[in-house]
């Protein structure tokens, strides 16, 4: 009690000083000193790149209007008397991946996850999410390499984890006690890698947006406690993948550590095991295993890494703390607004909404089973993937890509089929359906539907350099031997190495 | 320009800050650690008013939480009368997981959620979400 009382007044002599130098205003409220750019034109001419790489992360967008329209609704809530240029044109997108996170692209999209939708307890915790992404785009804050940052992510997490998982359905098949464990370390590959691969924003735009996002929320009438409660989800998220990290860590040096070489050489015999799978043929198991602990190790080490830069919650939550008791002491407690999902929810918008996130959770659960049969049963995992492909998400990427995995591992191929079809016509289809559709079509020796597919696909993503190295590897099958080498100086313009590796080991 | 972490576990467990008061404080249950801002505002109710200010060094350490509102207002125990206190004012720790707030169970509450996103739901009645 003594040595509280009296490191108390230190700590908190250095939490200001802190305060003052980490982005957060030295005096004021961040929005009463905001100086918005004149002008956003120039950023937004990015917009059509970014979409394009988000597209190809997870799942898709969720197209769900109604969604799309709330959370629209909350951003316009926190700009409303913020005086800003016309050419300031923020949207929202909603990506269907369960992982928890926020982003603002540097054209100024929000993207939220179902993720972060469904661990948020009130609309005052997303208003500070949204305010804080807002806050990044109102200040400009982008990294000069984002696109190529992100695109490398994009290729490497989206290849590689797809063909972990997809190495994985054909072990399945055989029996293999691998299965289980490789789609395990697939999933938590899409959780690690994204911490790891995705551009960081420096501490002090971190802290000012911080600042101005909790600004933005509270003079729109929101819970000031909320962003508190956000930050304890952030550090609990942060608990969990670290011990993620270390469990994986260990396991990589009980199994001898898998390949060495770079996240690249890993995704290489990713491909290497497509092939085989491609051609009719099965990996071993050690295959798998081996490339799924090499691809975790690989991301754990530059987990490492980045954690020097890493800027964590609870210190986020110190710096909010103390501007909170600062400039917002006297604001009082403000009872929450329920989420329109929410059961004391009132908005019209509920049976909708409520339907839609109980399909996703319903394929969520359906997911961890395929991933780990300890995780629920056999039974509930069918009934969960029955009602998560019907409407409203009968043609919902996220839903439909965990029913055809589904289906695929209990050898019901037509239903798998149908599932992946369901979703490449589908409103927001993912990259990760039409790779799976082509490689189905593939394995049957059906080139031209194959080849109509990635057509498809092409067109749908913006000709994505994600989508390159199949392309290629099926041209090559389909012995267009002239047009895939073509594509090689395109691989290379992006100037990722491990993606013109890619391209040049598919074109043979 | 990522900014909130990835994973997908929604483990509710509250890693409360870690610090000397963590450490010192060797009570079990739900406990408000210290102080963390120069003086706590006291209320009488979640959305009530405020009653009372105390300096940080008078602040009790390891004071039990007797409740916790929608709001996240916090319910304490100050020498056996209840107050409620910002959370932004204190550091706090919960034994194990965060007491559920039920309020948003829309998401299939008829079971809890598994796995990759555990964690939703547990410990809050069944109210039918779907």
């Amino acid at each position: 009690m003594r040595k509280i009382a009296v490191l108390a007044p230190l700590a908190l002599l250095a939490l200001a000083t802190a305060a003052h130098a980490s982005g957060y205003p030295g005096k004021g409220r961040a929005l009463d000193t905001l100086r918005p750019a004149s002008d956003y034109s120039d950023v937004l001419k990015g917009r059509p790149l970014a979409l394009g790489i988000m597209r190809t992360r997870g799942q898709g967008f969720v197209p769900s209007p109604e969604l799309q329209a709330y959370v629209q609704g909350v951003m316009n809530r926190l700009l409303a008397g913020v005086n800003l240029p016309p050419s300031f044109q923020p949207q929202i997108r909603v990506l269907a991946t369960p992982e928890f996170a926020g982003e603002c692209t540097p054209d100024g999209t929000l993207i939220v996850t179902v993720g972060l939708l469904e661990l948020l307890e009130t609309e005052d915790e997303l208003a500070f999410v949204l305010g804080h992404e807002l806050a990044h785009a109102i200040y400009r804050h982008q990294q000069r390499d984002w696109f190529k940052k992100a695109q490398f992510y994009a290729v490497v997490n989206g290849s590689a984890v797809d063909f972990v998982a997809q190495g994985n359905v054909q072990i399945s098949i055989g029996g293999n006690a691998n299965l289980a464990r490789g789609l395990d370390v697939a999933q938590h590959l899409a959780k690690l890698s994204a911490n790891v691969l995705m551009p960081q924003m420096a501490k002090e735009d971190e802290d000012a947006a911080d600042a101005l996002g909790f600004d933005l929320m509270v003079k729109a009438g929101y819970d000031p406690e909320a962003p508190l409660a956000v930050m304890d989800k952030l550090a609990a998220q942060e608990a969990e993948a670290e011990a993620a990290a270390d469990a994986a860590k260990q396991a990589a040096q009980k199994d001898g550590g898998g390949s060495k070489g770079g996240f690249m050489n890993v995704l290489g015999g990713g491909l290497s095991i497509a092939g085989q799978i491609a051609s009719g043929g099965r990996p071993d198991s050690g295959q798998v295993a081996d490339l799924a602990i090499s691809v975790f190790d690989s991301a754990v080490d530059s987990m490492a890494e980045d954690a020097t830069t890493h800027h964590p919650a609870r210190e986020r939550a110190d710096l909010l703390s103390a501007y909170l008791f600062r400039a917002y002491r006297d604001a009082g407690p403000v009872a929450p607004t329920p989420l329109p999902w929410a059961p004391d929810s009132r908005s019209p918008l509920k049976p909708k909404l409520v339907a839609m996130f109980a399909h996703y959770t319903e394929a969520e659960n359906a997911a961890a089973w395929i991933a780990d049969p300890s995780q629920g049963s056999e039974k509930s995992a069918g009934a969960e993937v029955a009602r998560a492909v019907s409407v409203p998400t009968v043609d919902h990427a996220y839903t439909d890509f965990v029913a055809a995995e589904y289906y695929e591992g209990r050898h019901q191929e037509p239903q798998s089929l149908a599932a992946l079809k369901r979703a490449a016509d589908g409103p927001e289809p993912s990259w990760e359906i039409y790779a799976r559709l082509i490689d189905r079509y593939i394995a049957a020796n059906d080139l031209v539907s194959a080849q109509a597919a990635m057509d498809r696909a092409v067109a749908r993503f913006e000709d994505s350099p994600v989508l390159l190295p199949k392309r290629i590897q099926l041209l090559h099958l389909e012995q267009r031997d002239g047009e895939a080498k073509a594509l090689i100086p395109r691989c290379k313009s992006y100037d990722i190495d491990e993606l013109t590796a890619a391209c040049k080991k598919e074109a043979g | 320009m990522r900014v909130w972490g990835v994973a997908a576990l929604i483990s509710v467990m509250l890693a409360a800050p870690a610090n000397a008061a963590s450490e010192s404080c060797s009570a079990t249950g739900d406990l408000v650690l210290a102080a963390r801002t120069p003086q706590v505002d006291l209320y009488d109710a979640a959305l009530g008013k405020r009653v009372q200010t105390m300096d940080a060094t008078k602040f009790p350490a390891c004071a039990p939480i007797t409740g916790r509102a929608p709001n996240m207002m916090l319910q304490v125990d100050l020498g056996g009368k209840n107050y409620w206190v910002p959370p932004y004012m204190v550091r706090y720790r919960f034994a194990g997981k965060l007491p559920a707030v039920c309020r948003n169970l829309a998401l299939g509450s008829n079971s809890e959620k598994v796995g990759a996103t555990r964690g939703l739901g547990e410990g809050c009645p069944n109210t039918g979400g779907k």
